[in-house]
């Protein structure tokens, strides 16, 4: 190339794992390719656009002149020094498209929403609806106020007692049904922490959870929360060895998983890797939906049916999406009896709310899913802790 | 049989087949041209809609007037509206009812179902009870309720249909597009299994390429709309068909993908609700695939402001914009009052700013160069000091 210049790029804001994320066009806006940060790049001389998908959601672009033997460097997005305030950022930028406030409320006229004074929570244990000290787990970082919500963000880390099991989130306030949310973090595994945020008025409240596990999950997450799927694929893609043979945050695979399913990408994951997923995480159901779907588009319909039973027994997904996944595999297409635990499966897939990534729905109790829904007795003796 | 309400020849080559429903009016619900045959706590307390049949034929005229595929011409609409009073849709449209609707699905699936270089499009507005994001909804025909059949009976069963689809030699690339208003669920809690509505009796065992599944109201929230007006949902999407989705393809053009519905669809919807004073969330499930499913004929015209930093210097500044031929799209326009608000088309720019008294000396003028996309590219603010 005579006469070319150089060009690099650098992403601060994302993990070099994530892969080629910069989307490069001519003056023309023809596609040049997807280019890998941090490394040179020749180019003719001319104007090209350069463009990144960041986790917040924003797109970041820069038009660009490339000189003939110059080399020309390009940040996009913020730069090291801003990476501390982006990382709150992104999970903020998350939890608000995951769970928007004005949601919550209904903001007009004479039915306006005031904000809650005082809401309460309790964590469950998935199996067996054990409350669990929650006070331990959970650690207020922020709250924000204005005449209709009150939203509180809160750092969630694996209590001991959770004894490998998965954990519900309800939460409440006085005379309403329950919200609950089932809360991204495995015990005896990478994936301890998560965000939650909770959005309370004195006539309705919801909760949200995001995991906070290493870049490459948290990366995954924002693109998948902000409506970015095809970036999320993306990175879930290029870093597969991190996330799947490793299996270093299976929480973090399973929403690449979900991504690359999304996409028809899942075949560019080895089959070994998903059944690992599936079979290291003995409590998460869903590896082994993963599992299934990977089987059913590689046209196995036993192993797809198997794997399927396995999530099942294992209980709820803890994502929207395999909820999903497994709701459209698993019914019934005539009229037949299902047992119990099919049953509650389809009840909480009619009641989940899918604009959320985790499961998330109003209850009083997450484990009773078709009984009657009313305001649960809020007493301390009951698990429940009061946040004002 | 009921024949295709447009059919157009389109030889050997790809085809799109639509089938399109609208039932705004119930013939059993209260106000219905039938009185209930059963009790309203057994119709799931429903009543008449006021925009449905509207929202379907305005995505079927969208279809016929503006659709233009990279590859696969619209070959077929199936068309069936059972409009409310309100509503103004064209008189001999076929009534959505299960007699009507039930062999269409038949007929269309025989379309492209061994075409897998074909188009399928489902559109279904109506009651509906809305099932996972993975399975859309069982969408109530305008005879829910009759007494000679079973109480969920007379409904377009979209989770079979969509299961039907799963075959390696049906077309690859299918778009669903579901505008319920939701039956809430705990009225339907017990309903495990489908119930032999309208569909496809034998399920395939493989995921096409593309089955992207839109959806306007998760289960527990409704599906909102201006009486004879249509839907939010359908509001939305042909704004997001129309440019609002737009995104660019390898070649430099404008496109609409079934990914990149995914974020202005959702947007489009929870402003649109925000603005009726209620909450609306869509969905969006199957199997993504980037693929493009509408080709803009030119980019999507798209609001811009542009302001320059500092805010002083205002009353001194002239903007001009030039796009990426050199031709002036904005002439020479004050910035003052701020901020200079245009309507341009979606692409790259350079944007000048000329500084004018030329006594305004602590102030130089300035270019840059600005990429405009949408649906809705952030102000453009160039320093001038």
């Amino acid at each position: 190339m005579t006469g070319a210049g150089t060009v690099r790029f650098s992403v601060p804001a994302l993990p070099e794992e994530a892969g080629p994320v910069v989307e490069l066009r001519d003056q023309n806006l023809k596609l040049i390719g997807q280019q890998q940060p941090d490394r040179d790049i020749a180019l003719d001389p001319g104007l090209y656009l350069a463009s990144v998908v960041l986790p917040t959601g924003e797109s970041e672009q820069q038009a660009i002149q490339v000189k003939a033997g110059k080399t020309l460097k390009v940040e996009l997005g913020p730069g090291e020094a801003a990476l501390p305030r982006e990382a709150t950022e992104m999970h903020a930028a998350a939890l608000t498209a995951d769970l928007p406030t004005d949601l919550v409320m209904k903001t007009g006229g004479a039915d306006a929403s005031t904000a809650a004074n005082e809401w309460f929570c309790r964590l469950l244990r998935a199996s067996d609806g054990t409350p669990i000290d929650a006070a331990p787990a959970l650690e207020v970082i922020e709250r924000t106020r204005d005449q209709s919500a009150a939203a509180t963000d809160l750092l969630c880390i694996v209590p001991p007692e959770a004894h490998g099991d998965m954990i519900w989130l309800q939460v409440a306030v006085p005379g309403q049904v329950p919200n609950n949310c089932l809360l991204p973090i495995l015990s005896a595994t990478n994936a301890q922490k998560c965000r939650v945020r909770v959005v309370a008025a004195t006539d309705a409240i919801r909760a949200t959870a995001l995991p906070a596990g290493n870049e490459l999950t948290n990366s995954v997450t924002a693109y998948l929360a902000t409506g970015h799927l095809r970036a999320a694929a993306h990175v879930a893609a290029n870093a597969r060895d991190l996330l799947f043979e490793k299996v270093e945050d299976p929480i973090g695979a399973a929403l690449g998983g979900y991504a690359l399913l999304r996409l028809g990408r899942i075949d560019e994951v080895v089959e070994e890797w998903i059944a690992n997923l599936a079979n290291w995480t003995p409590a998460f159901p869903d590896g082994a939906v993963i599992a299934s779907e990977q089987a059913a588009r590689k046209g196995d319909t036993d192993a797809a049916d198997r794997w399927a039973a396995e999530a099942l027994k294992r209980g709820t997904p803890m994502f929207a999406d395999g909820l999903s996944l497994l709701a459209a595999r698993l019914r019934p297409t005539k009229p037949k009896r299902v047992t119990k635990r099919l049953q509650r499966l389809l009840a909480i897939a009619k009641l989940t709310d899918y604009a959320q990534i985790v499961v998330a729905f109003g209850a009083t109790d997450p484990l009773q899913p078709l009984a009657e829904p009313k305001a649960p007795d809020l007493d301390p003796k009951h698990g429940w802790k009061s946040y004002s | 049989m009921v024949k295709p309400w447009i059919k157009h020849a389109t030889g050997d080559g790809p085809s799109t087949h639509a089938l399109v429903i609208g039932v705004s009016a119930y013939e059993h619900l209260p106000d219905g041209a039938t009185p209930p045959a059963v009790p309203a706590e057994e119709s799931f307390g429903l009543r008449q809609l006021q925009s449905a049949a509207s929202s379907a034929w305005s995505f079927a005229q969208w279809l016929r007037d503006d659709y233009n595929p990279p590859k696969a011409p619209l070959g077929t609409v199936r068309l069936f509206l059972s409009p409310s009073g309100k509503e103004h849709v064209p008189a001999g449209i076929p009534a959505a009812t299960f007699a009507n609707v039930e062999p269409a699905v038949r007929t269309w699936f025989k379309e492209f179902k061994d075409r897998p270089d074909d188009v399928a499009i489902l559109y279904a507005a109506g009651h509906g009870i809305m099932l996972s994001k993975d399975e859309g909804a069982i969408v109530l025909l305008e005879d829910f309720g009759s007494p000679d059949r079973g109480m969920i009976q007379n409904s377009l069963d979209v989770p079979t249909v969509i299961k039907g689809l799963a075959a390696k030699k049906v077309a690859q690339s299918q778009f669903f597009f579901i505008d319920a208003c939701s039956v809430k669920p705990e009225l339907v809690k017990d309903m495990e299994s489908l119930q032999k509505g309208a569909g496809l009796d034998v399920p395939g065992h493989n995921p096409p390429s593309v089955a992207a599944i839109y959806a306007s109201a998760a289960p527990d929230t409704l599906a909102l709309g201006a009486p004879g007006k249509g839907t939010l949902f359908s509001q939305a999407l042909v704004e997001c068909l129309d440019g609002l989705a737009a995104t660019l393809d390898d070649g430099g053009g404008w496109v609409i993908r079934d990914t990149s519905m995914v974020g202005p669809l959702k947007d489009r919807i929870t402003n649109l609700a925000a603005e009726h004073d209620a909450e609306q969330v869509p969905t969006s499930g199957g199997t993504l695939g980037s693929t493009v499913l509408h080709v803009l004929p030119k980019p999507p015209p798209l609001e811009v402001e542009f302001r320059v930093a500092p805010g002083e210097a205002t009353p001194f500044c002239f903007a001009t914009l030039d796009d990426e031929q050199g031709k002036t799209v904005v002439k020479r326009s004050p910035l003052d009052p701020p901020p200079l608000q245009k309507t341009v088309p979606a692409g790259l720019y350079t944007l000048a700013v000329a500084i004018d008294p030329a006594e305004a000396k602590r102030f130089k003028a300035s270019q840059q160069i600005c990429f405009l996309r949408p649906p809705k590219p952030q102000p453009v603010v160039i320093k001038v000091s």
